[in-house]
């Protein structure tokens, strides 16, 4: 039965939480997958990275293989109070797409137990993997993280071009997106990343919202052998007078659907 | 010898001291116990009457210039009550032997508080109740509470106190001092008719003119201080409240101002603690001064500032409550004005007192809840919300009442319902469940002392299976319960002799009518509570239990005895595998099932047991303010994982830091336990400000969810800056703190402390 196959898919997550409030609207369950083609000179979950279990000392294991149902299954039991806040289930990571067929298993299986699904998205992922998931997907959350492909390859590794094109393709699909823009002083908050982000807002009716998310340093404290020969990145939090600075470039580009998180 | 430092002993030094002026310190004490040796063989209801009289003079705090309104109590050692600061006649006895203790005690001091000592001792109406008690009973309460109980190690204790009281306020209003007396006349002539005995109506005659000679006591200070040196307003305002007193000597209350002066000067005499369903008898009298323009809103929002901080003056944290919304109000479009008010002087007051608290249903104006989240979001620990759509049918079946009854019910105290002046429900005995199950794994032993505490019933290595200790546990639980519920019955019985309660019977369902005193048959409905403790350390020790000894038996009941009586020395891998098991709070169909079962055993145990104490019912409560933590002081290991010491459980919720998987989880498990077979309990949220605002649509949702699965009654402390700090000192209680930035969310105990350092300082902007 096709039914009990995709619940039966199994993948490599390292976290499940419950009643988040910053991952898509409501109270929504978030599965953390593991696994991700970037590599953000801020990243906050390392143990996003890698796929794959992997053993962080002597007992420690980060990551853990779960089936689809297994994951509805922690989910469901609170689909009341999903609902209720207008919430749901989103998949996150790592990228969530760099599991294609245990993140569209997770997301079939959702819509069928009567969740709302965000996809958290990096973009960076072959079209053809997008395509197969977007009938599951009710929101997206899609990272757009620098302006320039030069820039976007310095800070993450990879080429924007893939992830630009995705983004087009998704707002053409009018799928719901809301983009999220890691701000991280003095390597992406330029005025040219800012009216590019306010350009994206007003081309495309499906960006119905852009969080503007400060550079946080809370992951710095995650386990050594997470990071790799990875430097940390180490700049100090966002002050006020920054906060005010950025401020004024979104209001001096005219973007109204943007919030500062 | 030495008349600086002893007691004195032969006969001419007793005369010696008898001519030493009684020191000041006593002398309210002193008279009081004048009053009640003159009186002492005369009968109780004009025994009462003098007494109170006395209290009256002695107790009653002096106005001050900037009141509003007046009455207030000062503390007595000596005196008659009903709460647990002091129950019938009482006597602090522990503070005269501090005295008597403390090395530079003055002699004359000395000699008077031996005397009060030695006088109380055989007469405090609590000595009385416990001298009552058989053998078999005392067996069960080796503790003689009632002083410092958290710090014994006893399983159950008795607690000698008529918590909870509400009195008729609607009537009070309605007839005012001279309506009732009138009612009381005639109760009187119906007896005197009747050739029957008039003594107690002759007793409520005399309480009410202690009342109005309170209120004219205090007129006359208020006159007094208006013609000293105050200034214009407030030689005005004192004016104004001496001719408000003067009004409710007598008439019934007409304005705002007069009502809630008559309550509250009841309030003092009687000296009662909670207040019930304010919105109601003082809504009419609120909203017509406002739209008669005889007084406004701002004014309003003054005289209940004035009397929520008279209120605070009492000091008294476990009660002072005061109820607003809910099914059956007479008045709901003048209650809800009111409501509105009371919860904006909350607002504005931001203490801990009163402990307002809103019911509320579907089809109450939202106006109501909708300002409670305001106010909660604030910072503020009020109001504490009840869901009336689950607790007005829930009340009807535990209490077996009509449903007009279970309408008036009313949460006081630290949560325990009473139907408002129509049922005494006082908790009057205590029952820590994680020591009766530390009872029935040692075949009824308390570690503690080395004694056997409780029944005989069975070694642990002879149950075979679960079942076989579940039923050695429900057997030490019955034992329990059968005590508890015959030392209520004798409480109550022993202090019907000796209290008449006058001040309360006279506003009481149907004491007058009946023309008998509260607990001889006066009261409507003679209820009784009582508080169950680490109900959910039990429920989840009985759980970790059943799946490491019965079903993967991982570990012999020999083995797992040896590592709760060693306190994990030695087994910590062990612990840490106790606590990763299933526990309640997590909407775990297998922790959660065994909290219903520990539930449901403690509460149809005690319900069936009403008529052991001669009660027309006898119900749990579920409530523990700190009494978790002072109780866990003394309780031994337990089997899910927590060391000796350690605090237990609190009221319905998890233990602290077992709940892992989120707000909805938890209130999901919190909404399982049955509330049709309790009198109440509480459960405490702590969320932080940005549910209340950012958030605020998800925070009506999970709550209205949580109504909707049957959640009774929820609490919530928003966590502010110093809330935050307190995390960092004590982790293990805050395991819901979540912090946000972008798409990385967090809990706020879990981040390394420079990063706890770095939201520290974010909240400050």
């Amino acid at each position: 039965m096709m039914a009990a196959c995709t619940a039966r898919i199994p993948g490599c997550i390292f976290d499940l939480q419950h009643a988040s409030v910053v991952d898509g609207p409501g109270l929504r369950s978030v599965v953390f997958f593991k696994g991700c083609p970037l590599r953000c000179l801020w990243c906050h979950n390392p143990e996003g990275i890698r796929p794959g279990r992997e053993l962080l000392s002597d007992h420690a294991w980060c990551g853990r293989e779960v089936t689809a149902a297994e994951v509805i299954r922690e989910v469901a039991g609170e689909l009341d109070y999903y609902q209720a806040t207008g919430g749901g289930l989103t998949i996150s990571g790592g990228e969530p797409l760099h599991q294609p067929e245990f993140a569209k298993a997770v997301l079939v299986e959702a819509k069928k137990a009567g969740l709302h699904t965000c996809l958290d998205t990096s973009g960076c992922v072959p079209r053809a993997t997008l395509e197969q998931v977007i009938p599951s997907v009710d929101l997206v959350l899609f990272d757009y993280k620098a302006t320039g492909d030069e820039l976007h390859r310095k800070l993450t590794g990879e080429s924007s071009a893939v992830i630009l094109a995705n983004l087009r393709f998704l707002c053409r699909l009018e799928v719901p997106v809301i983009l999220r823009c890691p701000m991280i002083p003095s390597l992406n908050d330029t005025e040219l990343h800012f009216a590019a982000i306010a350009n994206l807002a007003r081309e495309y009716q499906a960006i119905r919202q852009v969080d503007i998310l400060p550079y946080h340093s809370w992951g710095r404290g995650k386990p050594k052998p997470l990071w790799g020969r990875r430097r940390v990145l180490n700049i100090p939090p966002v002050d006020q007078p920054t906060l005010a600075r950025w401020d004024l470039l979104l209001r001096q580009t005219g973007n109204i659907k943007a919030v500062i998180r | 010898m030495n008349n600086n430092s002893s007691y004195p002993t032969t006969k001419r030094e007793l005369i010696e001291h008898a001519d030493w002026p009684v020191p000041e310190i006593m002398r309210r004490e002193w008279n009081f116990s004048q009053v009640y040796r003159r009186h002492e063989f005369a009968p109780p209801p004009l025994r009462e009457a003098a007494c109170l009289r006395a209290q009256a003079i002695g107790t009653l705090g002096g106005l001050r210039e900037t009141d509003l309104l007046a009455g207030r109590q000062c503390l007595t050692w000596i005196g008659l009550g009903s709460e647990d600061s002091g129950y019938g006649y009482f006597c602090r006895e522990g503070w005269l032997e501090q005295m008597l203790a403390a090395g530079d005690t003055p002699a004359a001091e000395r000699y008077y508080a031996q005397q009060l000592l030695d006088y109380w001792r055989a007469r405090g109406t609590y000595r009385k109740c416990r001298a009552a008690f058989p053998p078999r009973v005392l067996a069960a309460f080796p503790e003689p509470a009632n002083d410092a109980w958290f710090d014994k190690s006893a399983v159950a204790f008795v607690l000698y106190r008529l918590a909870g009281i509400h009195l008729d306020y609607d009537k009070l209003l309605r007839l005012g001092l001279s309506g009732l007396r009138g009612e009381v006349v005639a109760g009187r002539e119906r007896a005197a008719t009747a050739k029957q005995p008039t003594d107690f109506y002759d007793g409520l005659l005399a309480v009410i003119k202690v009342i109005q000679d309170a209120i004219h006591y205090y007129r006359d200070q208020a006159l007094t201080l208006a013609k000293g040196g105050v200034d214009a307003k407030q030689r005005e305002n004192l004016t104004a409240l001496a001719d408000t007193l003067h009004v409710v000597a007598k008439e019934p209350p007409r304005t705002f101002r007069q009502a809630a002066q008559l309550f509250w000067i009841y309030t003092t005499v009687a000296n009662t603690r909670n207040y019930g369903r304010m919105d109601v008898y003082l809504g009419d009298f609120y909203t017509a001064d406002l739209r008669a323009g005889r007084m406004t809103a701002e004014q309003g929002l003054e005289l209940l500032v004035a009397l929520w901080q008279l209120m605070g003056e009492t000091d008294d944290r476990a009660n002072n409550r005061v109820i607003i919304g809910g099914m059956g109000r007479r008045n709901p479009e003048n209650a809800d004005i009111f409501a509105l008010a009371a919860l904006e002087t909350t607002r504005r007051v931001r203490r801990i007192l009163p402990n307002l608290s809103l019911r509320f249903y579907q089809g109450q104006s939202p106006a109501l809840y909708q300002k409670a989240l305001d106010v909660i979001g604030e910072g503020n620990t009020h109001p504490i919300l009840y869901n009336d759509d689950v607790n007005v049918s829930a009340v009807e079946k535990a209490f077996q009442v009509p449903r007009a009854l279970a309408e008036q019910y009313l949460p006081f105290g630290c949560g325990e319902y009473v139907l408002d002046h129509h049922s005494v429900g006082t908790p009057n005995g205590t029952l820590n469940l994680t020591k009766v199950l530390d009872l029935a794994l040692h075949n009824g032993m308390n570690v503690r002392t080395g004694r056997r505490e409780g029944p005989a019933s069975g070694e642990f290595r002879d149950f075979k299976t679960f079942d076989e200790l579940a039923r050695a546990y429900a057997s030490q639980v019955d034992w329990y319960l059968e005590r508890l519920a015959e030392a209520q019955g004798i409480i109550y019985r022993e202090t019907g002799r000796e209290v008449c309660f006058l001040a309360i019977s006279l506003l009481f369902d149907h004491c007058v009518q009946r023309g008998l005193p509260l607990l001889v048959g006066g009261a409507a409905h003679l209820g009784g509570t009582m508080e169950t403790f680490g109900n959910i350390t039990t429920a989840d020790s009985l759980t970790t239990i059943n799946k490491l000894v019965y079903e993967q038996r991982r570990f012999t009941p020999d083995e797992l005895l040896r590592m709760l009586d060693a306190d994990f020395a030695g087994y910590e891998d062990e612990r840490l595998l106790l606590k990763s098991l299933p526990k309640f709070g997590n909407d775990d169909a297998e922790a959660d099932d065994m909290a219903g079962f520990v539930h449901d055993q403690v509460c149809h145990g005690i319900r069936g047991r009403a008529k052991l104490g001669g009660m027309d019912s006898y119900l749990v409560v579920v409530i523990n303010n700190s009494a978790n933590t002072l109780f866990g002081r003394n309780t031994p290991a337990s089997a899910d994982g927590r060391k000796a010491g350690q605090p237990l459980s609190n009221a319905n919720q998890p233990t602290a830091g077992n709940d892992r998987r989120g707000i909805a989880c938890l209130l999901s498990s919190m909404a399982k336990l049955d509330p049709t077979i309790h009198a109440g309990a509480v459960h405490n949220v702590k969320c932080s400000p940005d549910m209340f605002t950012k958030h605020r649509k998800v925070l009506e949702g999970a709550l209205a969810t949580y109504w909707q699965r049957g959640g009774t009654q929820l609490m919530f402390t928003v966590v502010n800056r110093g809330i935050l700090e307190d995390a960092l000192r004590h982790p293990e209680q805050y395991p819901h703190l979540m912090v946000r930035v972008g798409g990385f969310s967090a809990y706020f105990v879990k981040l390394e402390p420079d990063v706890q350092r770095d939201i520290l300082n974010r909240t400050l902007h």
